[in-house]
């Protein structure tokens, strides 16, 4: 039984995905969060198994999020931060491995190395819910990461892909931190290393994407 | 009549060889694992009281065991979670710098039964009594406060493994199907846990370890 080959075929792909989530908190403060990630990227098969690339990444995430402080007197005041609250893009370069079930449906995975640029700024009140802040970040980040999918091939040009599964076993990045409270305007500001190695899968979104195969 | 024997020794050599060298008795095991993280945080210049702040979290892992009959194995596991955090001011007036550390240390033995699924796959459920020793500090001169505690408990987590090569798997223990139960005694608090992913936070689903499995030559 031979599968279509796949060798030396090149591929541009695109994936989407999106995320929402609610949490709701005893005390006041409830949040909704969405978000969405985009990829695009270009590709060959080295051989049957074996695709490389460089792909772009965008993502967006924003909430409706709503913030009650106190003050002296227990007069409250109410701030609402809702809207886009973190925006990022990257560039990286992936390998991909393939297992082909048949003729139409095929799973693969490998590694990647991306370099992401994003800015995002979150609110917090104080222990006391008297101050109110903002602290924004903008940051840098390589890492290394895993991600896995599947794909179904509905014409000889054209698959259908679905991410299920990624992990950041290796991120290292560096951010600049501005923090002030809202009352006034002094603002902190510092510059911060992160680092991490763990070794585990997480579900964070799933993603459906296309791949067309241009040329040959 | 050649025919009916030719297939039943067939069938008897299929039920010999269904247990794969990597699990039958005798073979050896040891796995580990290994996660960190951490931050350093440095205030920028223009700012006039600065202080430095840093933390880091060290979580090691390791297992030994061996197969005392055909997929089941037995084994010890040790462990530790490990944090340090501290702050570094350099200004005149600064209140003293702050430090603190926490420190889980455990061991688990436990019991681990495998299925295989295929030449490369198996999964396997592991049942493990846990032993904590949970101790956390915290120095801010004049002040050092040492606090110890301790936990006991069991627990159960299936998992899966992939076989690179005969002797090196990946495996995974599914943290989102597992449960565990036990007792607590720390920070003058006392508690009976009874957890499984649908009721404690898991930061991940899937944890992976590298492990050998050594057939005696």
């Amino acid at each position: 039984m031979l599968f279509a080959q796949f060798e030396d075929k090149q591929f541009l792909s695109g994936s989407a995905g999106i995320n929402f989530g609610n949490t709701n908190p005893e005390n006041v403060m409830s949040t909704n969060n969405y978000g969405y990630n985009f990829d695009i990227s270009i590709g060959k098969f080295k051989t049957n198994t074996k695709a490389v690339g460089w792909r772009l990444t965008n993502s967006l995430g924003g909430g409706k999020s709503l913030y009650t402080t106190y003050d002296q007197t227990g007069l409250p005041k109410e701030y609402d931060k809702s809207g886009i609250n973190n925006i990022s893009i990257g560039a990286g370069r992936f390998w991909q491995f393939y297992k082909h079930f048949n003729d139409k449906i095929g799973i693969f995975g490998g590694p990647g190395i991306d370099l992401t640029f994003s800015k995002a700024h979150v609110y917090e009140v104080s222990s006391d819910s008297r101050y109110i802040s903002e602290n924004k970040s903008d940051k840098i980040q390589l890492s290394v990461g895993l991600s896995a999918g599947l794909y179904y091939r509905f014409s000889e040009k054209w698959w259908v892909t679905g991410s299920i599964a990624f992990s950041n076993p290796i991120a290292l990045d560096y951010s600049f931190l501005s923090s002030n409270t809202l009352t006034d305007d002094n603002k902190y500001k510092s510059h911060q290393l992160n680092y991490s190695l763990s070794p585990n899968f997480t579900f964070p979104s799933v993603g459906f994407g296309l791949r067309y195969f241009y040329n040959r | 009549m050649k025919k009916t024997i030719l297939l039943g020794m067939l069938g008897c050599l299929c039920f010999a060889v269904s247990v794969r060298a990597q699990l039958q008795k005798g073979t050896k095991y040891v796995g580990g694992t290994v996660s960190f993280s951490g931050y350093n945080n440095r205030p920028n210049k223009e700012v006039d009281q600065p202080t430095n702040f840093n933390q880091i979290s060290f979580n090691p892992s390791l297992q030994v065991g061996s197969f005392v009959k055909d997929k089941v194995m037995v084994g010890v596991g040790a462990g530790a979670a490990l944090y340090f955090g501290w702050t570094k001011s350099k200004f005149s007036g600064a209140l003293p710098d702050f430090k603190e550390n926490r420190q889980t240390y455990s061991l688990s033995p436990f019991i681990r039964h495998y299925k295989s699924l295929s030449p490369k796959w198996a999964i396997f459920l592991n049942s493990s009594a846990e032993f904590l020793f949970l101790r956390s500090r915290m120095n801010v001169v004049p002040f050092d406060i040492i606090e110890n505690g301790f936990a006991a408990g069991i627990q159960i987590i299936p998992g899966i493994s992939y076989w690179i090569s005969p002797r090196f798997a990946l495996e995974s223990d599914i943290n989102l199907l597992s449960l565990s139960t036990g007792y607590r005694n720390f920070q003058d608090t006392k508690s009976l846990y009874f957890t499984s992913a649908a009721t404690s936070n898991l930061n991940s689903y899937f944890s992976i370890r590298a492990s050998w499995y050594l057939q005696k030559p």
